[in-house]
């Protein structure tokens, strides 16, 4: 992944166990020890409505692109920071899709927005130990908790870290692509047959969308990895 | 709306989609221009087959008046992606399928055309005999007052090239939209010509102001050292045909032979390119293509990657710059998985 990240020219600095400590230092060491003649722009992740702008052309061109948006029932994201979901909200929104449901799934020990709900407020959790790792946020942008908690038709979905992976497995089989766990997650919602309890009496000219959110960082090694430790 | 015009509606609905045509930073560093990929995995049966048995089956089914009662029942002999493809587009378009496939093929995708709905019948070492079978017992079999047979050849048939040009549209409209330089070079692969005629016959169609660079972007044709029939037809000026012994792990190449108008294009009609790489090769740019960038495809289709990969396109163009620009076809193919991947690492790279 550093490799890949190089290649476009990047420079890239590695420091701390976890993302917080890597941010706290790009914050306060990296950026301030750029020079005056240099203008140092912070680029949040997630957690900035610029981002989510952005990610929401995603539901632009689902509007242009399915033949019949009366079809649509539903869409489905894996929820790291919320980046994604507030784009999608946003999105949706945006093309006057207002009351269709999104179905946000986190994986299990990193379930911070699902925790967020339970406590009606956003809440860091201590330890984002999942093997879907670019979800491993310790909490939830705040917009995030509140499109989820009342302000767009959301269902909160905590699955595994094992169905993550044989979701991601699986999706290598049937379509031929290479995502990480992170984006297994979302894909889950079918492949372990979750969808009836949170999208019933979908009938077979309903339609909804799976955001396929990609991700890198998984070689093909890591994929075999993952299959034979199913 | 009636019966009659929500299913004539379906009809009229491609039978395949515009793809992304997408820059790789990879595939550009090592060819030391711009190199854009033209992604076909990206077609619902998975390889840019779609687009030329689509378009047969649903031309087929707009020009074709059935009796009451009678319908169509459409044929295949392919053993891979455009059995796949015929059996995808009669899935979309409601209609019956029948592919027929030598034993050899997988019971992989043999499941996988199960799926669209489409009978699966295995039979014969080769697709010849498939083809034979096929013809002789199946489709003979088909009680023509109530159907009527359409055979669909995998890559023989110029309503298939007419599909498959839509592919260099493509290219053309997607370009000329973004305002980007008319391509120094198209890579694709060649089995029996197929996707090569289409690009061809889409090229020299080409309409707007840049139409007569357009009409002259060469095509670098490629294909394995185990089937190059092109390269050797080239070379004798006349039509090679497969010899029994030869072998390549790009199945989805291995035809018996290229189209009479494949050769007659490459041998001066359109400019073209001919070279032909080791089996190793195909295997190294698959292997390579999927840890760069996620997607896993078929040797058939690494052959055409493998032209950048092995780093041959400056024996081709050699005053390639980083402002020039190459667009490889990423032609698709469903007969792969991480563990065949891994197989060939095995067999061709482990120390």
């Amino acid at each position: 992944m550093v490799d890949k990240i190089s290649s476009t020219g990047a420079e890239v600095v590695i420091y701390g166990n976890q993302w917080a400590e890597s941010d706290e230092y790009l914050r306060n060491f990296v950026m301030k020890s750029a020079d005056s003649t240099t203008l140092a722009v912070y680029c949040h992740p997630f957690d900035n409505p610029v981002i989510w702008e952005g990610h929401a052309t995603m539901i632009d061109e689902i509007a242009t692109q399915l033949p019949d948006q009366n079809s649509l029932k539903g869409v489905v994201c894996s929820v790291g920071g919320g980046g994604l979901y507030n784009g999608i909200v946003t999105g949706l929104k945006r093309n006057k899709l207002s009351t269709l449901p999104v179905l946000a799934i986190e994986t299990e020990p990193a379930a911070c927005l699902a925790a967020s709900l339970e406590a009606g407020k956003v809440v860091k959790l201590e330890s984002v130990n999942t093997i879907a790792k670019s979800l491993a946020a310790q909490f939830v942008s705040e917009q995030a908790f509140v499109f989820a908690n009342g302000g767009h038709p959301t269902k909160s979905l905590v699955i595994s870290d094992a169905q993550a992976v044989n979701s991601t497995v699986k999706f290598a089989e049937d379509h031929g692509i290479t995502v990480e766990p992170a984006c297994g997650a979302a894909l889950a919602v079918v492949y372990e047959n979750l969808w009836d309890k949170y999208l019933p009496n979908l009938t077979k000219s309903d339609c909804v969308v799976i955001i396929v959110c990609g991700g890198s960082a998984t070689s093909l090694d890591d994929l075999i990895m993952l299959r034979n430790s199913l | 709306m009636t019966i009659k015009s929500d299913m004539e509606g379906r009809w009229l609905r491609k039978p395949y989609i515009q793809t992304p045509l997408i820059p790789s930073l990879y595939l550009s560093k090592l060819a030391g221009c711009r190199v854009l990929m033209k992604m076909e995995t990206c077609q619902s049966s998975g390889s840019f087959k779609s687009r030329g048995l689509g378009y047969l089956v649903q031309q087929t089914l707009l020009h074709t008046s059935p009796n009451p009662g009678q319908e169509l029942h459409f044929f295949s002999s392919s053993g891979g992606n455009a059995g796949y493809a015929t059996a995808v587009a009669c899935q979309q378009y409601r209609q019956k399928c029948t592919v027929c496939v030598p034993l050899r093929t997988s019971s992989r995708m043999v499941d996988r055309i199960r799926m669209t709905g489409a009978t699966v019948i295995s039979h014969g070492q080769t697709i010849g005999e498939a083809d034979k079978y096929l013809h002789t017992v199946l489709m003979t079999q088909c009680d023509t007052k109530v159907e009527i047979p359409i055979y669909c050849h995998p890559y023989n048939n110029p309503i298939v090239w007419k599909g498959n040009s839509t592919l260099a549209s493509e290219i053309i409209d997607q370009t000329d939209h973004e305002k980007e330089k008319v391509p120094s070079l198209i890579i694709c692969s060649v089995g029996g010509g197929g996707l090569y005629n289409g690009l061809v016959s889409g090229f020299l169609g080409a309409g707007g102001h840049r139409k007569k660079e357009w009409k002259e972007v060469p095509i670098l044709a490629v294909e394995t050292t185990g089937c190059a029939t092109l390269y050797k037809s080239l070379k004798a000026q006349s039509l090679i045909t497969q010899q029994a012994d030869d072998y390549t792990i790009a199945l989805s190449l291995a035809t018996p032979d290229i189209t009479p108008e494949t050769l007659e294009y490459a041998n001066g009609l359109y400019p073209t390119h001919s070279i032909i790489v080791e089996d190793r090769d195909a295997a190294n740019a698959c292997i390579r293509f999927a840890e760069d960038h996620k997607v896993l495809v078929e040797p058939a289709c690494g052959t055409a990657l493998a032209a950048i990969y092995q780093e041959r396109l400056k024996e081709i163009v050699p005053k390639l710059t980083p402002d020039d620009t190459v667009v490889v076809v990423v032609c698709g193919g469903s007969a792969v998985d991480c563990q065949t991947l891994q197989e060939y690492r095995n067999n061709y790279f482990e120390v």
